[in-house]
């Protein structure tokens, strides 16, 4: 939406078509858990539940802008992982769609070309990274096997990737434990530049590193997103890397959005509740020796959510209704949040 | 700080060293680590990976196995210094006098026996208890740090309860029998944003009404800024800065602490280049004759590379030639 992209500081001045990159149109994912052969079987005999569903995501609808990098952040098992492999296409959506450039990714016309524009980074480089294989051929396998360059071209086209997420040439002819955890995440972040894609998923790429490091890929990814154009979902749960990164955030708990807006006037004027909580309680080297006033409970099974809206059993501020109905999207373009207060309220 | 009233000296760390000695080499984890610790105190020990953070922790705890082994130095828990006695005194010690909490309490607890049966072990271990005593002690102990149904609770099995419930009984079982001192490594690290500030709130209070002393290690700077009264910073096997949480997060003096604070996101204007130290740190196996950091410093002189600069009175202190 044309109003988005005016808050984001990689505005290139985009006409309206162009201006939301990728759009997930409500976008549902259910899994089911099935029951073993004794469970089947006392179903069968009318004793005992049947499959179980699980929604990992609830009707999501998001608009990210061309050049944006749009945070995702929520706690374990809230959907944002979720929500990333189905944007990434590793996962179909149960129901709603994403629609990538204007064509939708379910559409069978997508030919593998468009979808090299589409490439994803993980969380774990030791796990995402094949032990066996020479740096080199993880980070020219895909682009040889494209068409994106041919074979004799692979040495210089690896040194030049290496030379781009910073490491020096002879890592080529290495093996993926030679190499420290930040290192390994370059490798994973070169492998997924070979094939020029034009859109990152990022889940989680810098969790698992240490604070000095963390920093060098954050640098790293911001100035790959500059000088390639790169459009970034970049998923996770580090509220201070979100608010440096991105232009954009959305929260998400127990499936749903329950608030985005522009990074700035997020972290400025949390909305709902769950967001407010979170802000509060991240932990930050300037807030001083405190007293905790954590809120209360545990976040419920995703097998059976509450009734009304999701975050009522644990907010601070819940009323009789929210146990009863669920909240509204409400607010602007810009700015939304799922909550009975601001409905009722000035918003 | 202003905290609680801060007591004796309980556990005092004195240069002490921790080498693995394998085919490779030798590592050396630990080089030369001193601190003192006192009732009532939280000292947080900060540290990237491989600094020897957790190695120290478990140093302290006598739970280093071959090649391992403690080469130089002393831990002197009021007064008795554990790396003189052998395993069956050290066994005695270890759950009452001092005890650890680890990062990830699934793997800590015995999945296959139940929360009741877990403490009573660790209760007929140290206390002259009988089973229904120690199921009464138990459920008390569940209650303090939380549980909800802490009877109904003891029959359950680990996998029964959530990430933060799980760590909650690992937290009642560490305190059961009063220890003066609590190792705990990362316990927060593998937990929500919202479950680990109920942790830390909780662990704040019981250290508080316990009188005890803990080392919470992390590699969280932000965690030891809410939680602790003094923080040490450990780089290469050695603590590089040590004073209060105060001193150190708001006047670091040396640039491996000063370069870890400006890494962090926060004070950088979005979007912008986070400040980062170049480079890695140095394999255990070869560590530099003089500052460890000196090959990342921006500050390093000749000496830098030649003599390893020593660390100062114990309250306040910095290991470095030219602290800022």
């Amino acid at each position: 939406m044309a109003s988005c992209a005016s808050e984001m500081k990689n505005t290139r001045g985009m006409s309206e078509q162009v201006a939301s990159f990728m759009r997930i149109e409500q976008v549902t994912r259910r899994f089911e858990m099935r029951p073993g052969a004794f469970e089947s079987l006392l179903h069968r005999l009318g004793v005992g539940a049947g499959p179980q569903f699980v929604t990992a995501v609830d009707n999501v609808s998001l608009n990210i802008a061309r050049g944006s990098i749009f945070g995702l952040v929520g706690e374990s098992g809230c959907g944002k992982s979720t929500l990333g492999r189905i944007a990434a296409r590793l996962l179909p959506a149960t129901s709603g769609r994403v629609i990538f450039d204007d064509i939708p990714l379910d559409d069978g016309s997508l030919t593998p070309a468009a979808l090299l524009r589409l490439q994803m980074v993980f969380q774990n480089p030791m796990a995402s990274l094949n032990p066996r294989q020479r740096v080199m051929d993880i980070i020219t396998e895909g682009a040889i096997y494209h068409g994106v360059i041919a074979r004799r071209q692979r040495t210089d086209f690896a040194v030049s990737l290496l030379a781009e997420v910073g490491l020096s040439a002879d890592a080529a002819f290495r093996l993926p434990h030679q190499f420290s955890g930040g290192q390994r995440q370059r490798i994973g972040i070169a492998r997924a530049l070979s094939v020029s894609p034009d859109f990152l998923i990022c889940d989680e790429p810098v969790a698992a590193l240490d604070v000095s490091i963390q920093a060098q890929i954050i640098n790293l990814l911001l100035d790959l997103s500059r000088n390639r154009n790169l459009t970034m979902l970049f998923i996770s749960h580090d509220l201070g890397v979100v608010r440096h990164l991105c232009d954009r955030v959305a929260v998400m708990y127990l499936g749903q959005i329950v608030e985005q807006a522009p990074a700035a006037d997020l972290f400025a004027n949390p909305r709902h509740p769950y967001t407010k909580a979170l802000l509060e309680q991240a932990p930050s080297i300037k807030a001083g020796r405190r007293a905790y006033r954590p809120i209360e409970g545990e976040i419920p099974s995703p097998f059976a959510p509450p009734k009304g809206c999701r975050f009522h059993p644990r907010c601070p501020v819940a009323v009789e209704r929210c146990g009863r109905d669920a909240p509204p999207q409400t607010g602007d373009e810009k700015h939304l949040a799922r909550c009975w207060l601001l409905n009722d309220g000035s918003r | 700080m202003t905290s609680a009233a801060i007591g004796d000296v309980v556990l005092e760390v004195d240069n002490l060293s921790t080498v693995f000695e394998l085919k490779a080499g030798v590592a050396r984890p630990v080089n030369g680590v001193n601190f003192q610790l006192r009732r009532g105190e939280i000292l947080g020990v900060v540290g990237e990976s491989g600094s020897g953070k957790s190695v120290t922790g478990l140093s302290i705890l006598g739970l280093i196995d071959p090649p391992g082994r403690i080469e130089s130095g002393a831990i002197r828990l009021n007064g008795l210094d554990l790396t003189k006695i052998d395993e069956s005194e050290m066994r005695r010690h270890r759950g009452r006098s001092v005890s650890m909490i680890f990062q990830d309490p699934m793997t800590t607890l015995n999945p296959v026996l139940t929360i009741g049966r877990q403490f009573f072990d660790v209760l007929r271990a140290h206390r002259n208890v009988g089973r229904e005593e120690a199921m009464t002690i138990a459920e008390g102990a569940l209650e303090r740090v939380g549980i909800p149904a802490p009877r109904l609770r003891l029959s359950s099995y680990p996998h029964e309860l959530s990430g933060g419930m799980r760590q909650r009984v690992c937290i009642a079982i560490a305190l059961a029998c009063g220890p003066d001192v609590i190792i705990a490594d990362e316990p927060t690290t593998a937990l929500d944003v919202t479950i680990q500030s109920q942790i830390l709130n909780l662990v704040q209070t019981l250290v508080r009404q316990n009188d005890a002393a803990l080392v919470w290690i992390t590699h969280d700077l932000s965690v030891v800024a809410g939680l602790c009264d003094r923080v040490a910073v450990m780089y290469a096997g050695r603590i590089v800065e040590i004073g209060s949480v105060k001193e150190v997060l708001d006047r670091p003096r040396h640039p491996y602490t000063i370069g870890l604070i400006n890494s962090i996101p926060g004070d950088a204007p979005p979007g912008g280049r986070l400040s980062q130290i170049p480079g890695g740190p140095p394999s255990p196996f070869r560590l530099p004759p003089g500052c460890a950091f000196a090959p990342r410093c921006a500050k390093a002189a000749t000496i830098c590379e030649t003599n390893p600069p020593s660390l100062g009175g114990p309250e306040y202190s910095v290991r470095c030639h030219f602290p800022a």
